[in-house]
């Protein structure tokens, strides 16, 4: 009751003096709260900073154009308008331009080519979104030297600039020995099942790219036309990594033996296929979509659609028991002892025959 | 490490009463000292059965994660029993809890009564055919009591291996401070033709959230058989500090394009307390399936990037977190989904 009647009494008395403004900036870094918490429900959500922190991604730079003694100087938000603009640096970020230096640390927090070369890492520098492979990791404060999957001369040497020319993506697939990289995957081309490390049987297929940002985004899967419609019979989104390493213009998948950068279709076992996996051609459908840039809100997505056959990789028993249609994964009522030598028949390929009247 | 139940229960010296790991149809009471625990009720044989893990040690600064092998008691005369509600208790500071049903061994293995603590329960590798039974992830102080829909029961045969995963945080981003222990109680159904409750288990495994791609998502589907329209009733996610958000949506199996709102019936944006989500009725068409989506936002190790580099096999000093137990260095992203009828083919299993 007491804490109640305190509280009129204060409210009560701001009002009628006329009060002090609300306060819209709270830790005044220079973006009003609103713009900071823009769905005001409290919490940093991803896209947000923090309007009690000025400095939200700790880097030295405060979130907007305002200094706050002691914590940070202005800052990366400059227009305070909750968006990265053209010469603005990410207020969620340390390092906004990935050249290795935390934005408070760097003389051109915006440009990757600065500080030079030689500071940063030297096979791989994420730049943006475009990962380079720098060639001789000389002093080279335009990047002069480094590969941009096509883009180097349409951004005048620096790796600053969507790719212009025509996209041009093929599929390549893992090789399922693990240790070989991977192989190119044309339409109808056999793509290795194998052991993924949550188990079951699973398909590894990734991009070769020219003219694409170097960070992708994978949404695709493997289709069953022999049902009406046609199923999906694995599917799986990722973000994935390709870098050019041979000098050729292509980007191919980063560590092309693990499995990280290629769409990972877990295949096997599967209830939703009508027939067995191994050995049969599926749809395959994969969208790229080339990551925005910061400070864009355009993405380009490119399609393709194919058609490829899953085989178990040296015909592993255990995964053409598990790739039949047949397969009961149920174990306990249906040992594998008694499934598995008369399973993955294939004896009638293609679409199975439609059930009778 | 695998150890026998007896073997490792004297050495701890921590235990008030009881096996770890036995089935106890009707467990001794104990007092752990938290209400919530005791007030897990014992459960006569013709009610049902508990596995009870008694009280073990948390150190400060530890993960503790262990597995539990125990079989199914005969309390059917030799039939199978149908179980329509789970009860689940445990002291705080639980990372999860989870139940499956043991089908091929690919590397985790255990005989019942044994538990393997750390080890190949930390990195276990076969879920394609070990499907859920229950789970649970609250970090409180409360029980998970769970009721199933009306006529819809799971079945487990007498002398059916099941395997209990603990995981216990007393570190930075959670604490035990009075250690862990666990109650299940499965309470048996009266009908004697229930419709049978099916469970789906999705694991994201090659997965990376990288310092210079700090935003990243994953999805996947799981489908269903055609024919039959499938009833989602429950359904909780499970992953580390880095996820922002876990989505799951209806899907008709036939389009790449991600679902929308409409056809959300699951998410969670509190990964140390995900949901579990019951009295669900979401109906997929027969030939659909469910799909998931996880959004992480990378953040800086509370331990630095170090022990995160040196546990990325793709040496990418990025510091990347990659799939793993630890929810201090390492990403999950799990989806329990539970739902009826049970298709006949066997577990859904998906990534």
């Amino acid at each position: 009751m007491s804490r109640l009647a305190l509280v009129v009494v204060v409210v009560a008395a701001a009002a009628f003096s006329g009060g002090c403004p609300p306060d819209k900036d709270a830790d005044d870094d220079g973006i009003e709260d609103e713009v900071e918490d823009k769905d005001g429900d409290g919490k940093v959500d991803i896209g947000e900073t923090d309007p009690n922190d000025p400095d939200t991604d700790d880097d030295g730079l405060c979130d907007g154009n305002a200094s706050v003694e002691g914590v940070c100087v202005a800052g990366e938000d400059k227009n305070g308008n909750g968006e990265i603009d053209d010469g603005e640096t990410d207020p969620r970020i340390k390092d906004s331009d990935g050249d290795g230096f935390v934005d408070g640390d760097d003389a051109a927090p915006a440009d990757p080519c600065i500080p030079l070369e030689e500071q940063r890492s030297c096979r791989q520098c994420v730049v943006g979104d475009f990962v380079i492979s720098d060639t001789d990791c000389a002093v080279d404060s335009d990047c002069g030297d480094d590969v941009c999957l096509g883009a180097s001369a349409s951004a005048g040497g620096k790796c600053a600039q969507r790719p212009t020319g025509e996209a041009d993506i093929q599929l390549v697939t893992r090789n399922g020995d693990g240790t070989s990289g991977f192989r190119d995957l044309a339409d109808g081309g056999d793509v290795d099942l194998i052991l993924p490390p949550q188990g079951g049987k699973a398909l590894m297929i990734g991009v070769r790219a020219k003219n694409v940002t170097c960070n992708l985004l994978f949404s695709g899967g493997m289709k069953d036309s022999c049902q009406d419609p046609a199923r999906f019979v694995a599917t799986e989104g990722r973000a994935v990594v390709v870098a050019d390493d041979d000098g050729d213009g292509f980007g191919t998948p980063v560590n092309p033996d693990e499995l990280t950068n290629y769409l990972n279709l877990d295949s096997c076992p599967s209830v939703a296929s009508s027939r067995d996996i191994d050995s049969e051609t599926f749809d395959f459908e994969l969208r790229v979509t080339e990551q925005p840039r910061t400070g864009e809100s355009e993405t380009r997505t490119h399609v393709i659609d194919t058609t490829i056959v899953p085989k178990c990789f040296e015909d592993d028993p255990d995964c053409l028991c598990e790739c039949d249609a047949d397969y009961n994964s149920d174990v306990e009522t249906h040992p594998k002892s008694e499934q598995c030598p008369t399973i993955n028949d294939n004896d009638v390929p293609g679409c199975p025959a439609a059930p009778g009247p | 490490m695998i150890a026998r139940v007896l073997a490792v229960a004297a050495p701890l010296g921590f235990l008030t009463t009881g096996m770890l790991g036995c089935l106890q149809p009707q467990p001794d009471p104990i007092d752990t000292g938290d209400r919530n625990i005791a007030s897990i009720e014992d459960i006569a044989l013709d009610d049902g059965f508990q596995i009870h893990l008694p009280a073990f040690e948390v150190p400060g600064g530890v993960e503790v994660q262990d597995c539990y092998f125990v079989t199914v008691p005969d309390i059917n005369n030799g039939q199978d029993v149908f179980i329509d509600r789970f009860k689940l208790g445990q002291r705080p500071g639980s990372h999860h809890l989870n139940v499956f049903r043991v089908n091929t061994i690919v590397n985790l293995s255990g005989a019942p009564g044994d538990i393997v603590h750390g080890g190949e329960c930390r990195i276990s590798t076969n879920w394609s055919d070990w499907p859920l039974v229950v789970n649970d992830q609250a970090d409180d102080q409360s029980f998970f009591d769970w009721q199933l829909p009306d006529g819809v029961a799971q079945r487990f045969h007498p002398g059916e291996l099941l395997m209990v995963q603990t995981h216990y945080v007393n570190a930075d981003i959670q604490v035990s401070p009075d250690g862990g222990e666990a109650k299940i109680n499965f309470y048996k159904s009266k009908l004697e033709n229930p419709i049978e409750m099916g469970t789906l288990f999705a694991t994201q495994q090659s997965i990376r959230v990288c310092q210079s791609t700090p935003q990243v998502s994953y999805d996947g589907t799981c489908n269903f058989p055609a024919g039959t329209d499938i009833h989602i009733a429950a359904a909780n996610g499970h992953a580390h500090s880095r996820l922002t958000s876990l989505q799951m949506y209806t899907w008709d199996g036939t389009s790449l394009d991600h679902p929308g709102t409409d056809d959300e019936f699951y998410e969670s944006k509190h990964w140390d307390e995900p949901p579990m989500m019951t009295g669900l009725d979401a109906v997929t068409p027969g030939g659909g399936g469910v799909w998931w989506t996880c959004n992480y936002e990378w953040k800086e190790p509370a331990a630095g990037c170090d022990i995160v580099n040196e546990r990325d096999h793709e040496q990418a000093d990025d510091c990347c977190y990659t799939f793993g137990n630890s929810a201090e260095v390492a990403e999950h992203c799990n989806v329990f989904v539970y739902y009826w009828p049970k298709v006949e083919s066997g577990s859904i299993f998906c990534n």
